[in-house]
């Protein structure tokens, strides 16, 4: 008896647990004829719904506003989305949920079990995103429905090289993680271009993602022998914010360059530790762009507040550019979705767009931003003169 | 390698192994009276920090605020005790490991849901981030706080470990819990002073680690968790003092192995780190047990 309560209890605790994790939102379409379903199963309470759940609420803006217009091809958008938790067989179930709805494209997840997703939605002939993946060598593995709708780490890495080229800064110290493809791919990336214009790096260090502490690497950089013009790191926030903090702490005042994971407001949080990082970036607000100001005042109006990140605006530019596609090719079907992928043109809230049909991906511009005066600010848009290449291309 | 840099990586060492001390120990004086482990223990962690967020938020100083957190931890702790442990008593250990992990998944689910998954930022005192310049010798503020409180808090317990009856009462659980209750003493009473210590211990290894991160995530107590996990086993499971010292060894062991392995090397630390603890552990089955036998005299 004691013990079927004591096993009652766990049980019903784990499936406590589910239950909370596990919330899924389906915004109804208004207008006539069947909905055309766009799913997206991802990580939506994971490690990597820091990214996939501002893309979801991007989306979310766009389907309301399509829909409030009409539609597409006068039907209505509906969007589904499941939450993966980053776990690869719930990833599996949730994309085989919205294929056996009839969805003809998916946006995919951010985190690792995008491969395993992606072939079984390839397998149904549906095609899919990587999300907010950047990494350039992930649609060319899976087969013709995988597609790469953003900008790319090698063009990302090359605009950070060439950026600091173009400022006469010639020496690097590298900081690299073999954790995850990210952390160790733009290192490559940015190391193939960087050395390419004549750039020189002069030291090499390793870190642990999420490992909390590091002064180890900290202390190392302070005891170079010569500081190097700049460091160069992929290194993500929140473990950006601890890095800046431990390395200015011990008395480095050396430049710091980083990519699109550094940049979000949390980065602030490290204070005068993060004031001068630079990093590239998808899209910023600029003065004269009144195109991003007009998305996050509608993002606001909609969600009751403004984006935690400007990744909103990529979930908002897929659905924008999908619905373009699908006027364009004047049907809603899988095929037709990845016939106008092909050499699709697209301009939206994060820049324009050119889809490059050989490899699959998008070429747009970089964006790079800079930390002032506790502030995130955009500095320029660039495109890379030496874009390096990507193994398997 | 010169001796500055060499006494600046102990420094980093000594204040990354206080952390995993304390954090460690909080785990231990569970399991040593109960023989479960919390895997919930991360997310006592994470309560901590976004009590003390809220709290600098509205815009209490981050020390006051520290006190609340650990406040917050005792509470966390107790409660978890409350849902997870106590229901399940005489249960199957498994049962109860499930229910420790499920108390953890929905905590990090409430607050990824109720408040973001982004993480949350605290400011930390802009002097925390100095360092005093001792010749030439550069010794981070944080570092020797860090090292401070942990010394503070570890005398402490073992003072009380050692002169209060509660405290001789845990030492004597963590030796044979069925014998301590054959001799009188309460267990459910034993069990909840057992987890206030394991709240006490890991709200302040929460305070020092998040003044170290300045930031909160609903995922951040998984890092401490895995570490104070595998110095606990280094240290001889259920073993307070092992604890102590495989909590320090692996601060050891991690640093020395990112300071001197080769940079072609550098990738498989973390590989590397569990190499030499399943190293330790072959030739010493018992951890750190045995050299830091408790004398229950």
């Amino acid at each position: 008896m004691r013990k079927t309560r004591s096993v009652a209890v766990a049980a019903g605790l784990a499936s406590l647990a589910l239950v909370v994790t596990a919330c899924s939102s389906t915004p109804a379409g208004e207008g006539e004829g069947d909905p055309i379903i766009i799913g997206h199963a991802a990580d939506f309470s994971g490690d990597y719904s820091f990214y996939d759940s501002p893309m979801r609420a991007g989306a979310e803006l766009a389907i309301d506003e399509i829909n409030k217009a009409g539609g597409v091809l006068g039907r209505p958008l509906e969007y589904r989305a499941i939450d993966g938790r980053d776990d690869q067989a719930e990833t599996l179930r949730a994309t085989e949920e919205l294929l056996d709805a009839g969805a003809v494209y998916l946006i995919g997840t951010t985190g690792s079990p995008w491969a395993a997703q992606a072939t079984l939605s390839c397998e149904a002939g549906v095609p899919i995103s990587t999300g907010d993946g950047t990494s350039p060598d992930l649609v060319g593995q899976i087969g013709e429905c995988a597609h790469h709708v953003i900008m790319s780490d090698n063009v990302q890495a090359a605009v950070a090289a060439e950026y600091a080229l173009e400022q006469g800064w010639t020496t690097a110290f590298v900081m690299r993680s073999s954790d995850d493809p990210y952390t160790d791919g733009v290192p490559n990336y940015f190391t193939d271009t960087f050395t390419q214009g004549g750039g020189t790096i002069v030291g090499e260090t390793e870190f642990r993602i999420g490992a909390g502490d590091y002064n180890v690497q900290a202390t190392e950089i302070a005891n170079l022998p010569e500081q190097p013009d700049f460091i160069f790191t992929p290194i993500f926030v929140s473990d950006t914010q601890v890095f800046l903090r431990q390395l200015r702490a011990q008395g480095v005042t050396t430049q710091v360059v980083g990519a699109d994971g550094a940049v979000d407001a949390s980065v602030l949080d490290a204070g005068d530790a993060a004031e001068g990082l630079i990093a590239t970036f998808h899209a910023w607000p600029n003065d004269g762009d009144a195109r991003i100001a007009k998305f996050i005042d509608d993002y606001t109006a909609f969600h009751g507040s403004a984006p935690e990140s400007m990744v909103a605006g990529l979930g908002y530019d897929e659905i924008y550019l999908i619905a373009q596609i699908i006027e364009a090719q004047g049907e809603a079907s899988a095929e037709a979705i990845i016939r106008g992928l092909a050499d699709a043109q697209f301009t939206g809230v994060t820049g324009s767009l050119t889809m490059d049909p050989t490899t699959r991906r998008a070429n747009k511009e970089i964006t790079l931003v800079k930390i002032e005066n506790g502030e995130i600010v955009y500095l320029d848009s660039l495109s890379p003169k030496h874009v390096p290449a990507v193994p398997g291309d | 390698m010169t001796v500055e840099l060499l006494v600046q990586q102990l420094i980093n060492a000594l204040s990354l192994g206080s952390i995993y001390a304390l954090l460690a120990l909080g785990l231990a004086v569970v399991y040593s009276v109960l023989g479960l482990l919390n895997f919930a223990y991360g997310e006592i962690i994470t309560i901590a920090g976004y009590c003390m967020f809220f709290l600098v938020s509205g815009g209490m100083d981050f020390w006051y605020a520290a006190i609340f957190g650990v406040i917050a931890a005792i509470a966390t702790s107790l409660l978890i005790q409350l849902v997870a442990f106590r229901p399940l008593r005489g249960a199957p250990a498994n049962a109860v490991i499930f229910a420790s992990f499920a108390v953890s998944i929905i905590i990090k689910a409430l607050i990824s849901n109720v408040i973001s998954p982004r993480p949350r930022g605290i400011p930390v005192p802009s002097w925390v981030d100095g360092v005093i310049q001792l010749g030439s010798f550069r010794l981070p503020i944080l570092a020797l706080i860090t090292i401070a409180i942990a010394v503070v808090a570890m005398v402490a317990l073992t003072w009380a470990l050692h002169y209060s009856t509660p405290g001789l009462a845990i030492r004597a659980a963590a030796e044979d819990f069925t014998v301590t209750r054959l001799m009188g003493a309460p267990a459910g009473r034993l069990i909840l002073l057992a987890f206030v210590l394991s709240g006490i211990l890991a709200g302040i290894a929460g305070v020092l680690w998040i003044a170290r991160t300045g930031s909160v995530s609903p995922a951040m107590g998984f890092t401490p968790l895995l570490q104070s996990f595998i110095a606990i086993v280094l240290g001889g499971l259920g073993n307070l003092r092992g604890a102590v010292i495989g909590g320090f060894a692996l601060a050891f062991i991690e640093v020395a192995l990112q300071v001197l392995l080769p940079t072609a090397v550098v990738p498989f630390t973390a590989a590397l780190t569990l190499v030499a603890v399943v190293v330790i552990l072959y030739f010493r089955p018992q951890g750190f047990s045995k050299l830091a036998q408790e004398r229950v005299a």
